[in-house]
């Protein structure tokens, strides 16, 4: 019925393309990404998303204000009913009733536009059709990985470009998320219900912030006291957008985080005398490493140990990305060494360089790129404009997500 | 017995070690008693350890011991004051022993980071998955939020609970 409806609508795409030109997919995503930033509304999202034992349906009435503040009241099931999010863009307010608890923690509600640039390079997008969603004409949007990834669907609301379905998918999982306004009104909204008052009687916790951003690993390693590991080969597409300095109570972790523009992955590491094996997960073997693979609704959790050093990588992403992020990530210095040693030979540079660019959390596959990329310039007529080579993309891509990560409580 | 092994043993414990470091293992246990001893006990302390429910000390109990102290203070050197407390006794060698015994505490504080290392990571990724525009902030929220009680201590009730 539904595939009908999407056939007829498409139908009416190809015929009103004779007389109206239609977006380009990539100017409907843009304006998607920037859609929350300038709009406001409410209404209920039905979202329904896989876990370890199956699958839940999750009801939420959702207040946005643009560009940064939600409240979020979670209506079903019956163990998340009453359950209260309230983000003014610097930070985040969670009330608990049944429970008599109030959790501030950092925001939820920065996206950054910027994240999505690799995109292009790493997504086939396609505009598919136009359909209908909470009675509203929305276009039908596809992100195809060209690697194996995550595939996507949005429903983009054509008048306002806020996306008003999700749809994410991979090829062990099939569609492992859904998430659809079933109502959704657009206009202003009063401030007031933006902000957190405190009922009588409810107790308070203060949790950490956003990990202090620390983008080379060799600053990461000094802040956290141990050697930070940079994976030496990544999954296509991946690239490492920084690190950051993770704390809760006395333990002291070092994360980095990769993205190939729609997804990201974090990959923590902290000293294995700091942290036992997390009970519970399922034994997955990638080469020699015994990895448990845990679930938390739609994300992954490989942990495994290596040298002394308790490893973790978290994503929404197909097991077999995390194995890669897994198989990838040696702490062993002296094989690193060996390695740096191994491509500045081959590339007919410096040790250093090749240290200074692992530094800046490049693989090995990357800084070979680069440094090839950069022969080539110098080979071209000194006057023609370079294309960017990777390592100017990363490093525009630091710079541009630094103000960002700096934003919200400590 | 040196720290590797010692090292060893614990992810031995921990079922993450690799086919070569199980061998490994397996071999220091069968020639090095040292080892075979530390293999006990670390096993022996964690069965313990993973079996005790965690629980907070009523709010008596830290007035009882203050009162002790203060009592202790007030005594004359010499005076055989535990001598009439046996329960006390036992109870103040085992804080002894987790206080003042590193290897136990930290392995006490290791099993503890585990319970929460999961949720912990979630709650992270969740902050910084907030950066990237086409993730559902909805369901972000969902996640997020199932961390925080987990690091807060807190669980919410169940649907029999709360029907």
């Amino acid at each position: 019925m539904r595939r009908a409806g999407l056939v007829a609508a498409m139908v009416l795409v190809a015929s009103a393309g004779a007389s109206q030109e239609l977006p380009t997919p990539l100017a409907i995503l843009r304006r998607a990404v920037e859609a929350p930033l300038r709009i406001d509304y409410e209404g209920v999202r039905v979202m329904t998303a896989v876990r370890q034992d199956g699958a839940e349906t999750v009801r939420v009435a959702v207040w946005h204000l643009h560009p940064h503040a939600y409240r979020m009241e979670f209506l079903s099931p019956l163990r998340l009913a009453g359950r209260l999010v309230l983000d003014d863009g610097s930070a985040t307010w969670h009330y608990e009733p049944s429970l008599h608890l109030a959790i501030r923690g950092p925001s939820l509600a920065r996206p950054d536009p910027s994240q999505v640039e690799p995109v292009p390079e790493n997504y086939v997008a396609r505009l598919l059709g136009v359909d209908q969603v909470a009675g509203r004409p929305a276009y039908l949007l596809a992100l195809l990985p060209k690697a194996e990834g995550v595939t996507r669907r949005f429903w983009v609301d054509r008048l306002t470009g806020l996306v008003l379905k999700w749809e994410e998918a991979d090829a062990e999982r099939g569609v492992y998320f859904t998430s659809t306004f079933t109502r959704i009104t657009f206009g202003p909204l009063p401030p007031e219900i933006f902000r957190f008052h405190r009922p009588a009687g409810v107790r308070v916790v203060e949790l950490s912030g956003k990990p202090r951003a620390l983008a080379r690993l060799s600053e990461l390693s000094r802040a956290v006291g141990f050697p930070v590991a940079a994976a030496a080969q990544l999954p296509e597409g991946f690239r490492y957008l920084g690190g950051g300095v993770s704390r809760f109570g006395g333990l002291l972790a070092a994360v980095l985080w990769y993205s190939d523009g729609a997804t990201t992955v974090s990959v923590f590491q902290l000293p294995s005398s700091r942290m036992a094996a997390p009970p519970g997960g399922e034994s997955v073997r990638v080469g020699s490493t015994a990895v448990r693979v845990h679930t938390a609704g739609y994300l992954r959790v490989a942990v495994w140990e290596r040298g002394g050093v308790r490893f973790a990588v978290v994503g929404s992403v197909p097991l077999a990305i995390l194995q890669e992020f897994v198989a990838g990530t040696d702490p062993d210095l002296s094989a690193e060494a060996r390695r740096v040693e191994g491509v500045a030979r081959e590339m007919g540079v410096t040790p250093d360089r090749v240290a200074d660019l692992r530094d800046r959390g490049l693989s090995f596959a990357q800084v070979r790129e680069s440094l090839g990329a950069s022969r080539a310039t110098n080979q071209t007529a000194p006057h023609r404009p370079a294309a960017p080579s990777l390592l100017d993309l990363v490093e525009r891509f630091q710079d541009q997500i630094q103000p960002l990560r700096s934003h919200g409580p400590r | 017995m040196n720290r590797k092994l010692e090292r060893l043993i614990s992810a031995y414990l921990d079922g993450e070690v690799t086919a070569e470091e199980r061998r490994e293992v397996e071999r220091a246990l069968e020639r090095d008693p040292h080892a075979r001893r530390f293999y006990e006990e670390l096993r022996q302390v964690r069965a313990l350890l993973r079996s005790l429910p965690e629980r907070e000390a009523p709010a008596e109990l830290e007035e009882s011991v203050m009162a002790y102290a203060r009592a202790v203070g007030g005594r004359r050197r010499g005076q055989s004051w535990w001598a009439g407390r046996p329960a006390l006794l036992a109870a103040a060698a085992a804080a002894a022993m987790v206080l003042l015994f590193p290897a136990v505490r930290g392995e006490l504080d290791r099993l503890r980071a585990a319970e929460v290392g999961v949720a912990w990571f979630v709650r992270e990724h969740t902050v910084q998955t907030a950066a990237d525009p086409l993730t559902d902030r909805a369901y972000l929220a969902v996640l997020f939020t199932e961390a925080n009680l987990t690091l807060a201590g807190e669980q919410p009730k169940s649907e029999e609970e709360r029907r």
